[in-house]
């Protein structure tokens, strides 16, 4: 019979019939729908000066590169190499342990090899060594190393743009090797061919220019926020005025620009206002620095360090005595870890005290900027505000600790305390998923485009695993986070996985519970559905 | 004797051998990660479809309704669905899970009763073609909600568009 056996057809899957490949001869890589994010459109690159711009379309077999790409490619690693200490280290002491191999949410979610932390390194590391190395020049491939040529390049592409640089696999490492920032250094590689993403490049141009990723104008911006003090006011009968660029406050607050527009983040920029109300804080949002997060450290540290820089220049003109941050990702990442070395200390601010309970923020010293869960932690511990934590009933709470905030900054405690003060159900996911051993969302790090769900699903899948663990168990239906891209992500990668929890910032957690003063007997949330209890009202 | 007995005695060979093929379809080098199917939450695809491979043996062994088979399905399949997977693939370890079941049998089973037995398994593929493309429209249902949530409250606030209000309008 001609027709093969069921087991047969799909045997071409593997089922260890097909000769085994090794890793460098598995070229080209496949460019499957749902698993590679779109290219970059010419006009933003060009507007923030990248090399290369013109539109890029990752499927076509001409990628339009110039002619000396491959110079380009390798002089670029030479200078970093000379340039940063950790890159050359990193590429050099690697063992091959395999201690990162199964660490990585997209291996695990995938079992493609090439997801493993050591060998997504490896990719970049075979050319290095191939130019780079004595070794490399001399064993050729038996030492591991590889010409750089147009198909490497494509693989290079496909695997650093499947890395959200949570740095889960550089806390297994035992030389501490950053993946992360190899997978940093790659992108800065693909950058200088202009091999960049829509969903990056889009938001770094708009950004350079508007001021934020989503390209928000301050007369949106300034609307916007008053359309959430309208809901506010119908929800507490307290009309809140939100202070906008305005010289002379005390405090710049800079939160990410997906929570004045995307659901649900928009529940935790209500928060924030009212929060900011109930204490009487003298504080102002700005048009100009209406980011806190920062797409372009997901192209170059340049790139990086000129969005970062508004920031203070806006700090500077409204002659503000620091600075608040909201709950994001990487937009604590680029301040923990990269904005000391850029600046060093801020010189024109001040040491961050509350001026509510004096608290001297002495971990903020050098840069000047507090985390809001830091600030709202503080408050509760002295005292100032005053809950009715039964508003939350209706939710049993999680909390998915952001990679940036936990692992980047060691921001474990905070959100937790907060949370407990005003909630009264919470549940810790399993201890190997949570605090510094935290699973990624799936889209960190410019990852969170929509042609990319499948990727983002899969590589969710061990997030959302344990969430459905505590689902089952204590019938958790809150994510909370401190987060943009997780609410911007984890609600289809719940609806997805785990139906029936939703995602909420820890701010609107807050704002929830929090008896205001002057306000009407509240019956609705922040997402205007009923309190318990007040259902039939 | 009867199928039913048989395969009772040789479950755990059965579910074995249907996790070891069904592993199998992965590359090479991560199938031994894989076969670690006790991690729950770090390895939770080993996990997951081990468990569900031992929850479709035990039903088939308890005679069990075809909606029972939905849910250990399920497991699998949306997991199979979002991989490297074609859809002939992705719910092609039926078939393996079938061939693990022939191999076992086949030697003290009458080849007329086998052939009933495994033309009944084959109906389980049914299944999981219907939540393969469950998931599958899932996926594309997500694109369309997630680009609604980012832009319908805006819409709304800057009366682009009007919604019927939720409580009817008093008239007099």
């Amino acid at each position: 019979m001609g027709l093969p056996r069921p087991d047969e057809l799909i045997s071409n899957v593997n089922l260890k019939k097909m000769p085994s490949k090794w890793w460098m001869d598995t070229l080209p890589v496949e460019f499957k729908p749902g698993y590679y994010c779109y290219g970059a459109k010419g006009k933003n690159l060009e507007y923030v000066g990248f090399p290369n711009a013109r539109d890029f379309h990752v499927t076509d077999e001409d990628w339009k590169l110039p002619e000396d790409w491959k110079n380009i490619v390798l002089e670029g690693i030479k200078q970093r190499l000379e340039r940063f200490r950790s890159f050359h280290v990193f590429m050099d002491i690697c063992v091959r342990c395999g201690a990162c191999a199964d660490k990585c949410h997209f291996f695990i979610g995938t079992g493609d090899p090439k997801n493993m932390p050591v060998l997504r390194a490896e990719l970049l590391r075979s050319v290095y060594r191939k130019y780079f190395t004595a070794g490399g020049k001399l064993f050729g491939r038996k030492g591991g190393s590889r010409e750089l040529d147009i198909n490497v390049l494509k693989e290079l592409w496909y695997y650093f743009y499947q890395c959200t640089e949570c740095r889960r696999c550089s806390l297994y490492c035992p030389y501490g090797i950053d993946t992360a920032e190899i997978t940093i250094i790659a992108r800065e590689l693909l950058n200088l061919l202009g091999l960049n993403t829509d969903w990056i490049s889009g938001p770094v141009a708009n950004c350079y220019r508007t001021g934020n990723h989503l390209g928000i104008e301050p007369h949106t911006m300034k609307s916007t926020l008053e359309f959430m003090c309208n809901d506010i006011e119908e929800i507490t009968g307290i009309k809140i005025d939100p202070p906008i660029n305005k010289k002379g406050a005390e405090i710049l607050f800079v939160t990410p620009s997906g929570d004045l527009f995307a659901d649900p983040g928009i529940y935790n920029a209500m928060g924030y206002m009212m929060l900011f109300h109930e204490i009487g804080l003298d504080y102002t949002w700005s048009t100009f620095a209406s980011e806190g997060g920062n797409f372009g450290f997901f192209t170059s540290l340049e790139m990086a360090k000129r969005l970062h820089t508004k920031i203070y220049e806006e700090a500077k003109r409204l002659k503000v005595k620091w600075i608040l941050g909201g709950e994001c990702g990487h937009m604590w990442r680029v301040w923990h870890q990269f904005h000391n070395t850029w600046y060093g200390p801020v010189d024109f601010l001040e040491e961050p005290v509350s001026p509510i309970t004096g608290t001297k923020f002495e971990n903020a010293k050098s840069n000047k900027i507090v985390h809001i869960s830091e600030f709202t932690a503080d408050l509760i511990r002295h005292g100032v505000l005053k809950f009715d934590k039964s508003r939350n009933d209706n939710l049993i709470v999680t909390f998915h600790d952001s990679c940036n905030p936990s692992r980047g900054m060691g921001l474990f405690e905070e959100p937790r305390y907060i949370i407990r003060n005003v909630c009264n159900h919470f549940y810790e996911m399993p201890d190997e998923t949570i605090r510094e051993q935290t699973f990624c969302c799936g889209g960190g790090s410019g990852l969170n485009a929509g042609e990319i769900m499948e990727l983002r699903m899969r590589g969710g899948f061990p997030r959302a695993n344990a969430v459905r663990y505590v689902h089952e168990k204590f019938g958790v239906n809150m994510l909370a986070n401190i987060c943009a891209i997780d609410r911007a992500t984890l609600p289809p990668l719940m609806d997805y996985w785990v139906p029936g929890v939703r995602v909420s910032g820890v701010t609107e957690l807050v704002a929830n519970a929090m008896i205001m003063k002057g306000e009407k007997e509240r019956t609705m949330n922040l997402r205007m559905e009923p309190l318990p209890g007040k259902e039939e009202q | 004797m009867y199928i039913r007995d048989l395969l009772s005695k040789k479950r755990k060979a059965i579910v074995n051998k249907s996790f070891e093929l069904t592993i199998a379809t992965y590359p090479e080098e991560s199938q031994s990660f894989f076969k670690e199917s006790s991690k729950q939450f770090t390895n939770p695809i080993g996990y997951n479809i081990y468990q569900s491979i031992e929850k479709i043996i035990d039903n088939i062994i308890n005679e069990e309704s075809i909606e029972s088979f939905i849910s250990p399905l399920e497991e699998i399949v949306r997991i199979r669905a979002v991989q490297d997977f074609t859809p002939s693939q992705a719910i092609g370890f039926i078939f393996l899970i079938k061939k693990a079941l022939q191999d076992e049998l086949e030697k003290e089973v009458d080849p007329l009763q086998l052939l009933d037995f495994l033309t009944r398994v084959d109906s389980l593929v049914l299944v999981a073609f219907d939540i393969f493309m469950k998931y599958r429209e899932k996926i594309y249902d997500l694109k369309s909600k997630e680009l609604i949530d980012r832009t319908w409250w805006i819409l709304k606030k800057w009366n682009i568009i009007s919604e019927i209000q939720d409580k009817p309008l008093e008239t007099n």
